[in-house]
């Protein structure tokens, strides 16, 4: 208690500094804890207002609903199983092979994290549906169907390999490849030395990673709903349609718990206990990565499956491209601008919009980040552990979640904000805040807090140490950050589904209304227009930026940082 | 095991920026470098950082493939021989240790492999731990130890296989000077009783000296010159080596044409008049080291590094005094 009354005291030696921490506290519980609270609340009343657990019994009543939880989940830990399985070769062919191009593969493997969560649904929707060019003229299978457990897998792996991909490979980076050359030095060959040294080694990592795909799976929204279809309910999408289509709030605030509950639980384990046990043994200079490790054999299977993984890709992107210059896909393959022609027209306002809320969210999202950053490495308050929690809590929230909780705390006055552009900024600002601040810790831990002890030493206030010192020190690491943001700002859905409104609409949720109402060849024109304008802003902010903090690279960093 | 190095050469495509801004493709870290070590014998090699003492080492145990040349253990070529079946056994510069096992399972990790009945090993790691003084460590976690205690577990791990071979790729850079030097000392009588033929890499001079009965002086991944420690000092074979090891003047020798190396120590001053006829220079710095007494002397046309032995019999010579100088005949080795 004395303590904390002196940590007080100390806080309030700085009244500027003092009040900005205030002001964060303030913002987070209104931002993050309070829409939270509100869909927690939600779900314990009934339609008619009173507090109930009517919503639970119902959950597990029935059966569809009760499906819904575990289609979520049998689904979610089969993607993660399986998108782990391709990230660990695809990291290990990439860290322990002489593999050439290998930036070129980099890029490939990661395009998937810079483009919108459901791309791959479009895709296989056009390759393995109905009149998908695979299944039905190549193959030559009638009505194929796609939709259901398969579907969603397929898509979701695609779509989240890579973020497991960059998992795996910071953590085979981590791990010296001199360990290997030490186990064989004794005695093992390429197996013993494989099985009793780095795959023991790189477990913690794996496990990490397969918690951090499944976070993902269980919140993905896009591939859902696109593939899931009627008789495979899920739960992000159930509570979506129960909220939008039947207008049962507390029903889908009910089922958005029942999501909450093995999402939180996973980010736990991965935060708290995982990463903690992660091996890091690289000392110093990176060794040469030649190594003996892979016999001859191997190289090749590993080869063959990285060239097939990158044809995929292709495969995927090109499909996309081909459909948004094609008339109707699976019927009328000629060429035509059509389809760019009438998403410029009806969507252009769309691409304004979305651009506008990414590049107001992205800076203050960014610096508001920073500042936390600095507030949790560099300063000692009461309440210090609960702020960085909700600050991270938002990585490990399914959007569905958050949006709901939005449309629930934010539809009166004084906090009327449904229907505006602030509730997608402020959406967007306190959805992304966890990536500055990942990075801004990492970065601050490193700088000897004796350089900021000179700085005060010389005169200089806490603000103007943060203004002057700090800010230039973690400048690069804020840039990656940005770069991250915007591309997760530009390309999400799941939260804003439910904030965007007949004046303001986002490409996102543009593109999967195209996909709804059956126009494939205009969500792809959407989609590359999208895709474009990322790959733009990635570019732009690298030009501006010396280093290698924007660019792609922004990328591989804040997703290493942001699942550590 | 005597051990055999025939015009060994390893060629890397090069990654460095200097190498690529000089357009060159291939990169020679090892160039045509030939040597034996015989059997019982400790051979060091000595020289600058990335001069390819480590590709060199690397190559002998089996990770690197040698571009062209042969490695023989004994009479066998060993050039396609897996790192694993090899029998020579390394202590990594970085220890290599591996973190998810405990002290014991690291030292015991080659013979588990082999197999072997628990009993037998548990035996020859009591014997080895003895050895390296590591007893009583048994179930540490590898992150709880020092770096010295690291040391002694990379050491257990390689000397327990009971190797032909025992490799050190700069074992002892990572420690403290002190425990560097009683290392060192404990790592030669180790290797003698147990006569291991050794090689042995290190960048530091003194090191290589004091434990070596050969040392390989590498510049630029050649081969300098072999010899023993005090051969290298007393009749280096060019300004490389001279310069490497030890400290040394190299004057211009009037009749031949042909530099002359001199130490430090082989220059004898005297206090003289101003303008005396012979070899005479002033001094330009004189520096009290304790045992020795160290001197810059200028002369007409060279600088000279003078070593002298504090005698205490009279004050050193101070800046600006006028000196005679001799070179000792015997310490004079004539480059080319
Ligand atoms: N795998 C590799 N690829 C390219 N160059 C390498 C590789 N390994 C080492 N080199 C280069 O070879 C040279 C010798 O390296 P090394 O043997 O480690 O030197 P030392 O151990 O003497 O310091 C260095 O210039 C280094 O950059
Ligand atoms: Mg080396």
């Amino acid at each position: 208690m004395r303590k904390r009354l002196r940590e007080l005291r100390l806080l309030f030696s700085d009244p500027l500094l003092a009040f900005l921490v205030a002001g964060v506290f303030a913002a987070l519980a209104v931002f993050v804890a309070l829409p939270l609270f509100s869909v927690l609340l939600k779900s314990l009343t009934n339609e008619s207002g009173d507090l109930s657990i009517e919503n639970y019994a119902r959950f597990f009543n029935f059966r569809y609903l009760r499906s819904s939880l575990w289609n979520s989940l049998t689904s979610g830990v089969t993607t993660a199983v399986i998108s782990v399985a391709i990230g660990y070769a695809a990291a290990f062919t990439l860290t322990r092979t002489n593999l050439p191009y290998k930036r070129f593969f980099h890029v490939l493997f990661i395009l998937p994290v810079i483009s919108p969560p459901f791309t791959s649904a479009l895709s296989i929707l056009m390759l393995f549906g109905a009149n998908g060019m695979i299944t039905k003229w190549i193959l030559g299978i009638q009505n194929f169907n796609i939709y259901g457990f398969k579907g969603v897998v397929l898509s979701q792996i695609f779509t989240f390999a890579p973020v497991a991909y960059l998992t795996l490979k910071g953590v085979l980076e981590s791990l010296s490849p001199t360990l290997e050359d030490a186990a064989m030095n004794v005695g093992a060959n390429r197996m013993q030395a494989f099985l009793r040294v780095t795959w023991p080694l790189s477990l913690p990592g794996v496990a990490s990673a397969f918690l951090v795909v499944l976070i993902e799976a269980l919140s993905d929204f896009g591939n859902p709903l696109v593939l899931a279809g009627s008789r495979f309910p899920m739960l992000s999408t159930q509570a979506y349609l129960e909220i939008t289509g039947s207008f049962n709030l507390p029903l889908g605030a009910a089922l958005a718990v029942a999501l909450l509950i093995p999402s939180i639980t996973a980010f736990v384990i991965q935060r708290y206990y995982l990463q903690k046990k992660q091996y890091v043994t690289i000392t110093g200079k990176p060794t040469a990565t030649a190594s003996k490790l892979v016999s001859v054999g191997a190289y090749r299977a590993l080869f063959l499956f990285v060239a097939c993984f990158s044809l995929l890709v292709f495969l995927f992107y090109g499909v996309i491209a081909a459909a948004a210059v094609t008339r109707v896909w699976g019927y009328d393959f000629t060429f035509t601008a059509d389809n760019f022609a009438y998403a410029f027209g009806v969507g252009f306002g769309t691409i304004l919009d979305t651009l506008l809320v990414a590049l107001l969210a992205t800076p203050v999202s960014g610096l508001l980040g920073m500042f936390i950053a600095f507030i949790i490495v560099r300063l000692s308050f009461p309440g210090k552990g609960i702020l960085e929690l909700t600050s991270l809590l938002n990585f490990a929230v399914p959007g569905t979640v958050v949006g709901i909780g939005y449309i629930l705390a934010f539809n009166r006055p004084p906090l009327l904000l449904i229907g505006t552009l602030a509730i997608l900024v402020l959406n967007f600002i306190f959805r992304y805040i966890p990536v500055g601040i990942q990075s801004g810790v990492a970065v601050l831990r490193q700088i000897d807090p004796s350089i900021e002890e000179a700085a005060q030493n010389l005169g200089a206030d806490r603000v103007t140490v943060f203004r002057k010192i700090m800010l230039p020190i973690v400048a690069p690491a804020f840039f990656s950050g940005l770069v991250f943001a915007f591309v997760r700002a530009m390309t999400a859905i799941s939260a804003a589904i439910f904030l965007v409104s007949a004046k303001y609409n986002l490409l996102t949720v543009q593109i999967l209304n195209q996909v709804g109402s059956g126009r494939l060849g205009v969500a792809a024109a959407f989609s590359v227009i999208l895709v474009v304008i990322v790959l733009a802003a990635i570019w732009i902010i690298a030009a501006l930026v010396p280093g290698h903090a924007g660019g792609m690279s922004a990328i591989t960093i804040q997703n290493r940082e942001s699942v550590g | 095991m005597k051990i055999t190095i025939k015009n060994i050469v390893k060629e890397f495509e090069s990654y460095g920026a200097e190498e690529r801004r000089k357009q060159e493709k291939i990169f020679r870290a090892v160039d045509d470098v030939s040597f034996t070590v015989e059997e019982g014998e400790l051979v060091t090699l000595l020289g600058p950082s990335g001069c390819g003492k480590t590709t060199l080492l690397r190559m002998i145990a089996g990770f690197e493939d040698p571009t062209s040349g042969d490695i023989l253990f004994g009479s066998v070529r060993v050039n396609d021989t897996p790192p694993n079946l090899r029998g020579a056994t390394m202590v990594f510069q970085s220890y290599a240790i591996f973190p998810h096992l405990s002290v014991r399972e690291n030292v015991a990790f080659g013979l588990r492999l082999q197999k072997l009945p628990p009993p037998e090993i548990d035996a020859r790691i009591a014997k080895v731990t003895a050895l390296v003084e590591l007893s009583g460590l048994d179930d540490r976690r590898p992150s709880q130890l020092s770096g010295g205690q690291q040391q002694r577990v990379a050491l257990a791990r390689a000397l327990i296989m009971e190797p032909q071979l025992l490799l050190f790729d700069e074992p002892l850079s990572n420690l403290d000077a002190k425990l560097r030097e009683q290392m060192r000392i404990d790592i030669r009588k180790l290797q003698q009783r147990l006569g291991i033929t050794s090689i042995y890499v290190t960048h530091d001079q003194t090191e290589a000296m004091s434990i070596s009965d050969n040392v390989i002086v590498m510049n630029a991944g050649r081969l300098e010159q072999m010899g023993p420690p005090a051969e290298l000092y007393s009749r280096p074979v060019n300004r490389f080596v001279a310069s490497f090891i030890g400290k040394a003047n190299f004057l211009p020798d009037p009749e031949s044409g042909h530099t002359i190396m001199v130490r430090p120590e082989a220059v004898k001053l005297a206090l003289s008049g101003e303008q005396t006829d012979g070899f005479w220079g002033r001094v330009t710095r004189s520096t009290y080291l304790g045992g020795i007494l160290e001197y810059e002397v200028e002369t007409k046309d060279a600088a000279l590094l003078v070593h002298e032995q504090n005698s205490f019999e009279r004050p050193p010579f101070a800046v600006g005094d006028a000196v005679s100088i001799k070179l000792l005949p015997s310490g004079l080795v004539k480059m080319d």
